[in-house]
């Protein structure tokens, strides 16, 4: 501060300049054509390709149901499952839509934790993916038992009072994961919803028919928009981050129980819990590029979700990538270290044995794939970016069924080996768990917002009262 | 050609016999037909393919070209000449089988006979003339089709694991327990002997374990009164197989056909396993050592586990260990997540992947040599049902009333005929009433399996009593358990084997320990005849090095 | 914002709420009380063919279970006695009496009576009744207090939670084995030693029953 007496002002230094970052929302867009651009998609009628693959992804969901129905109907015995492989295909189709549903709640709520703004363009799609995706992934363990009529009884799985006096087995991690994915589905659901909601508010208040209104109106539970309901809103949001971050480590570490809890050779080690939790994010980030790239093409989001962010996500891909090819080669080492025949043996006949084929193509695709994100050139080719995501997702499908078959088909006693062969209904099943998935996410994309876009347009420049385009100065 | 009666349906008599039908012949394992036996060397003259592949792998033992390939046996078929008339049959490499010599089994292939045993198999019987009956010459020759077998094994070597323990007489006096001192249970210092004089549990050695057992957790849920245990005399099981076929009448066991039997779903509680065991070391001439294999059997069914694997991962709780060491069976509670069968490392629980009780089998009455895959397995609610069979009120009364009936999608596995052991209980308590004489005597209560053996093989009985045989047995220095490093302490154990051959017809010089023992020590560079020292040591020699006075 | 709604329905999730914490017990209660054997199974009384009173035979006249039960003591199953049992005495007794006419017919006929059974546990579990009788266990335990019945009614909620109860502790409910049929007694009896006289030990592992 000048002094009174003094004549000349004494020259403030000049503040240094602005870090300068890498936009999260390209060319400057104002926050009116965010919300257009985003709110658009629902709003437009939907392309001409919507409907198409929506009725192919019905399809394939009503041949889930009726392959299903079968099942229940038949028995067990319509897949190809037999003595020593008891789980294949069903148990496998469980852990791979569990993990990719690990994406979208780190998205969400890890990353919202450690403070990472590129995270609003994609979290929204995401944790909705994570959603339908534990939505597919329950159906698996619910109608893989023999008697599901009665694994859904209170009493059997669901602990409930009974005249038999008789409780779950706590001990089963069969019973851990009823409790870890029910606990995820329902934490995953409630925090997808709270942050649906300022941006239903803004689709009902854009939205023109009076059957749009209402259900807008209905699920946004009557926001204003007020300073009270943003505060209500920030610590409803930051509660339940905090509460699905320990999830992401958890949900998985308890499906990965379900093998290393066992005595086989292959399941029983504990690498698995990080093993599998790392796997989890890679496949998950991969079913996220699978699905925002075409997304962002289809809708013209680039500006939203730009090529920084499919580069950021790449990176992920690449150190979880690297994450699970270290725990391929520990386990091997383990093995041999360790110095049981058994376990060794089991590493040999994965690499060697009748599923060499599977193994090879889980180490290409898992191993091989996600070093090519080193160059940057290629993390930001989306075409190449995409076309590497479809081969994480078959790759860490492999994993799992390499994990489950070939341990379970060659054990301890050589009299037992045997081999499992897919029959066409465990095939259709899982094809149709596609079609369930993309059934709700296409119906996601027509009905709800596919870009969080409130919180996009809190990560702007112009959303900062403080930056010189920010504030009630700056608009387009 | 050979032509011998079958050790199932014997002469044809009993090919109308589901159960027989079903039973794996005891050295093949074949069910549902009969096989033309050769030797790999007689295949290969002919020109016929070993594997699916159609080339044969020169290195190739003849045990280990017996294997499945892909889990199926599609074997190619040949016609068998004899004077004039021929029959087609499924070739199937039989290690040990003199080469030249072809074997096919009689009393399959018939066309007169009842729904069961229709179109099952091969008619031998049009080469069995007057002139030659069971040995005469004939001719072979490819026919270009394949026949699929419904084989319950599929894979006859043991890999170098101590599964079924042998030695020869010599070895055996020199070092009793030898069978004690194989595997990772002797290899590592952590493992203790056991304590013998407590409640006569498995008497061997035992690791020591950071986890308390629950016997010893909580020692009133254990019975003083009864321990049920189990020996098998692997010296004089000969792998008849009536055991198999006892445990499935007396526990309702369906039999599934045979399109399932291929698929790998036999419902069988109790199987009789086959290795093949040959060293290449033994004779300059390889081939010639190994198409001279020595075979083992050893029966697997439930352990009954005192730490059971199956328990602790049932959701449910639909297996339990009951309070005298019998691991129980709760079917009505079972929902069938099939994880116990994952986690049992003898893989002898068997699932009901269908109805197989209350649906008709998949095979349907064939007019001619081939069976009918009906499929009516598959079309579930909407197949034939057995209560729609005339024969419905004679299949009920084929049912054990003491043993439930099983729907599908529940686990089942042997219960130590727990249905057996409770009457024996109960005629004890009712005997006893206001007395405390409720200790069954040794002898009382048979299991179906013990009871059906020719051999006595099978000793089942109360460890806490003293003077009972099941104790006698288990204190035998053959005594060993299966897989015993895994620390399930399992409450079913085994007698080593000890080969005593004839020097006339084995060179004692080269082939005194049995086969199955040198592979053992191939593979793990150690040797039962030898201490093993705290700590691994990487001077372990084979028993061939080993002359240098080991203990 | 324009009013889409009415004012009210902003107490919408308090109501939902409210009736969750409130409907949701008693669902549960109701499901518990109402779908188990306790109420669904006792009081199960049906009409018997022949109006048979153990009133009249067990209490007044005093005749032991075992004259009619007459397998009890021997076979995992209770039986109804044959009518030449019956007959033993109505043959004398009320022989004329029109009660008893089927009795009567079954008896030279051959054709058993059509007793309505009450008590019967599902196929899959496996009761012996001679252990129980012969073990000190009367038959008051599990069918009430049979020898005030006029008709015969299920008593007890025959559940395993019900048998459970008495193999978790059977000390509570053993009595001397000659007062086994005896079934008003009332008195004293030592369970503990005779539980640990006797080497009492009920199975409370799934094998017990469940094979």
């Amino acid at each position: 501060m000048a002094s009174p007496g003094k004549s000349a002002a004494v020259k403030a230094p000049e503040p240094p300049a602005e870090l300068v970052r890498e936009s999260l929302v390209l060319n400057n867009r104002s926050l009116g054509w965010i919300t257009n651009a985003i709110a658009g998609v629902c709003e437009k009628p939907m392309p001409m390709w919507w409907w198409p693959a929506f009725i192919v992804s019905v399809g394939g969901m009503l041949t889930m149901f009726s392959l299903i129905a079968y099942l229940v109907s038949t028995g067990v015995g319509v897949w190809g499952l037999n003595h020593p492989a008891a789980w294949a295909w069903d148990i496998t189709n469980f852990v791979f839509w569990i993990g990719i549903g690990h994406a979208g709640t780190l998205i969400s709520a890890v990353l919202f934790l450690l403070r990472q703004k590129w995270r609003t363009s994609v979290n929204r799609a995401a944790e909705a993916m994570t959603i339908f995706a534990v939505a597919c992934a329950g159906i698996f363990p619910v109608f893989h038992t023999g008697r599901v009529w009665f694994a859904l009884l209170p009493g059997y799985l669901f602990p409930a009072p009974n005249a038999n006096e008789i409780w779950p087995q706590f001990r089963s991690p069969l019973l851990w994961d009823v409790f870890a994915v029910s606990t995820y589905g329902t934490v995953s659901l409630l925090f997808w919803y709270v942050g649906l909601i300022p941006d239903l508010a803004t689709l009902r208040d854009r939205s023109k028919g009076v059957m749009r209104r209402f259900f807008y109106g209905l699920f946004s539970l009557g926001w204003t928009g007020s300073n009270r309901h943003w505060s209500n809103y920030e610590k409803a949001y930051l509660l339940l981050a905090g509460l699905s971050t320990p999830l992401v480590l958890s949900v998985h570490s308890i499906v990965s129980f379900d093998f290393a809890v066992s005595v086989i050779p292959g399941w029983h080690t504990t690498i698995f819990p990080p093993y599998f939790v790392a796997g989890a994010i890679f496949s998950g980030f991969g079913m996220v590029l699978t699905l925002l790239i075409p997304l962002r093409s289809l809708f013209k989001l680039e500006d939203i979700v730009t090529l920084r962010h499919v580069d950021l996500m790449c990176k992920v891909l690449l150190a979880t990538g690297s994450i699970v090819g270290y725990a391929y080669g520990m386990e091997f080492f383990i093995a041999w270290y360790g110095g049981s025949p058994y376990e060794l043996y089991a590493f040999k006949n994965r690499a060697f044995g009748p599923y060499w084929w599977s193994y090879w193509a889980m180490i290409s695709c898992n191993v091989i794939s996600p070093h090519f994100f080193w160059f940057k050139k290629l993390r930001t080719s989306v075409v190449f970016v995409w076309i590497v995501s479809i081969f994480v997702n078959i790759g860490m499908w492999f994993e799992r069924f390499v994990i489950i078959v070939t341990s379970l088909h060659r054990d301890y006693l050589p009299s037992s080996w045997g081999y499992f062969t897919p029959s066409w209904v465990d095939i259709m099943t899982f094809v149709g768990s596609f079609g369930l998935f993309m059934t709700l996410f296409l119906l996601f994309i027509r009905f709800l917002p596919v870009i969080a876009i409130s919180e996009v347009k809190g990560v702007t420049p112009q959303a900062d009262p403080h930056h010189p385009l920010g504030g009630a100065k700056g608009h387009h | 050609m050979v032509l011998h009666r079958d050790g199932s349906v014997d002469d044809g008599r009993f090919a109308n016999n589901g159960w027989l039908q079903e039973m794996p012949d005891s050295i093949t394992k074949v069910t549902w037909d009969n096989v033309v036996m050769m030797s790999q060397k007689t295949a290969k003259s002919l020109g016929l393919p070993t594997k699916r592949s159609g080339k044969i792998p020169e290195d190739l033992s003849p045990a280990e070209a017996a294997d499945a390939k892909d889990g199926q046996y599609d074997q190619p078929v040949v016609k068998i000449t004899v004077g004039g008339r021929s029959v087609e049959g499924p070739v199937w490499i039989q290690p040990g089988l003199a080469d030249g010599t072809v074997a096919l089994a009689l009393g399959y292939g018939r066309r007169i006979v009842g729904r069961v045993g229709r179109g099952v198999g091969f008619d031998a019987y049009s080469l069995f003339q007057s002139t030659s009956r069971h040995i005469t010459a004939g001719k072979v020759e490819k026919v270009f089709r394949k026949h699929r077998l419904a084989v319950t094994q599929e894979h006859g070597l043991m890999e170098g694991r101590p599964v079924i323990r042998e030695a020869h007489l010599e070895e055996f006096k020199a070092h009793p327990k030898f069978a004690q001192n194989m595997d990772l249970e002797a290899h590592f210092p952590g493992y203790v002997p056991y304590k013998e004089e407590t409640d006569g549990r498995n008497a061997e050695k035992r690791p020591q374990n950071i986890y308390e057992h629950p016997y010893d957790q909580n020692p009133e849920t254990a019975s003083k009164v009864h321990q049920w245990g189990m020996v098998i005399d692997l010296q004089t099981c000969v792998g008849c197989s009536a055991c198999v076929v006892a445990c499935q009448s007396e526990n309702n066991i369906p039999i599934v056909g045979k399109d399932q039997v291929a698929r790998g779903r036999e419902m069988h509680w109790m199987r009789i396993d086959r290795y093949y065991s040959h060293n290449p070391e033994v004779d300059v001439n390889a081939e010639l050592a190994a198409e001279d294999p020595q075979m083992a059997i050893q029966p697997m069914f439930c352990q009954h586990c005192e730490a059971a694997p199956c328990e602790s991962v049932c959701p449910v709780n639909a297996t339990v260990h009951d309070e005298e060491g019998i691991n129980g069976m709760a079917y009505n509670r079972c929902i069938g997540t099939r994880y116990c069968a994952n986690n049992c490392p003898y893989k002898v629980r068997r699932f009901n992947w269908f109805d197989f009780n209350k649906r008709e089998s998949d095979y349907g009455a064939a007019q001619d040599q081939h069976l009918v895959n009906t499929g009516n397995l598959y079309k579930g609610p909407l197949g034939v049902n057995r209560n729609t069979e005339p024969e419905w009120e004679i299949i009920k009364l084929v049912k054990n009333p003491d043993v439930s009936v099983r729907m599908r999608g529940v686990m089942e596995k042997c219960t130590l005929c727990v249905q057996r052991v409770q009457q024996g209980k109960i005629a004890q308590k009712v005997k006893a009433g206001n007395s405390g004489d409720v200790a069954v005597p040794d002898g009382a209560i048979k299991t179906a399996c013990q009871q059906a053996c020719p051999a006595d093989a099978i000793v089942f009985g109360n460890m806490l009593d003293a003077h009972s045989e099941v104790v006698k047995a288990k204190a035998s220095p053959r005594n060993y358990s299966v897989l015993g490093f895994l620390d399930t302490r399992p409450r079913v154990t085994y007698l080593a084997r000890v080969r005593n051959p004839n020097p006339v017809i084995l060179d004692l010089e080269k082939r005194k320990t049995p086969d199955s023992q040198r592979d053992y020590e191939r593979f793990r560079h150690e040797s039962p005849f030898q201490e093993h020292s705290h700590g691994h040591d990487a001077s372990h020699q084979s028993a061939t090095q080993a002359g240098k006075g080991a203990v | 914002m324009s009013d889409i709604f009415p004012r009210w329905t902003n107490k919408i999730p308090l109501m939902v709420g409210v009736a969750a914490a409130v409907v949701l017990p008693t669902v549960i209660a109701g499901i518990t009380y109402y779908f188990t054997p306790k109420y669904t199974r006792v009081g199960y009384q049906p009409k018997q063919p022949v109006a048979f009173s153990h009133a009249i035979h067990s209490d007044q006249l005093g005749i032991d279970c075992r004259y009619c039960h007459s397998d009890v003591d021997k076979s995992w199953f209770s039986n109804i006695p044959a009518s030449e049992t019956c007959m033993r005495c109505h043959s004398i007794v009320a022989k004329d009496s029109p009660k008893l006419s089927l009795v009567r017919e079954s008896y030279s006929s051959g054709k058993p009576i059509p007793w309505v059974q009450i008590h019967k546990t599902p196929d899959y579990v496996y009761f012996n009744h001679s252990v129980h009788v012969n073990r000190g266990i009367s038959c008051v335990k599990c069918h009430g207090e049979i020898q005030k019945m006029d008709e015969v009614y299920h008593a007890k909620p025959l559940s395993m939670g019900f048998c459970l109860e008495c193999h978790r502790e059977p000390e509570k409910h053993i009595r001397p084995n000659d007062l086994v049929t005896k079934l008003d007694w009332n008195g004293e009896f030592d369970g503990k030693k005779a539980v640990h006289d006797w080497k009492v030990q009920p199975g409370q592992s799934c094998s017990t029953c469940h094979r």
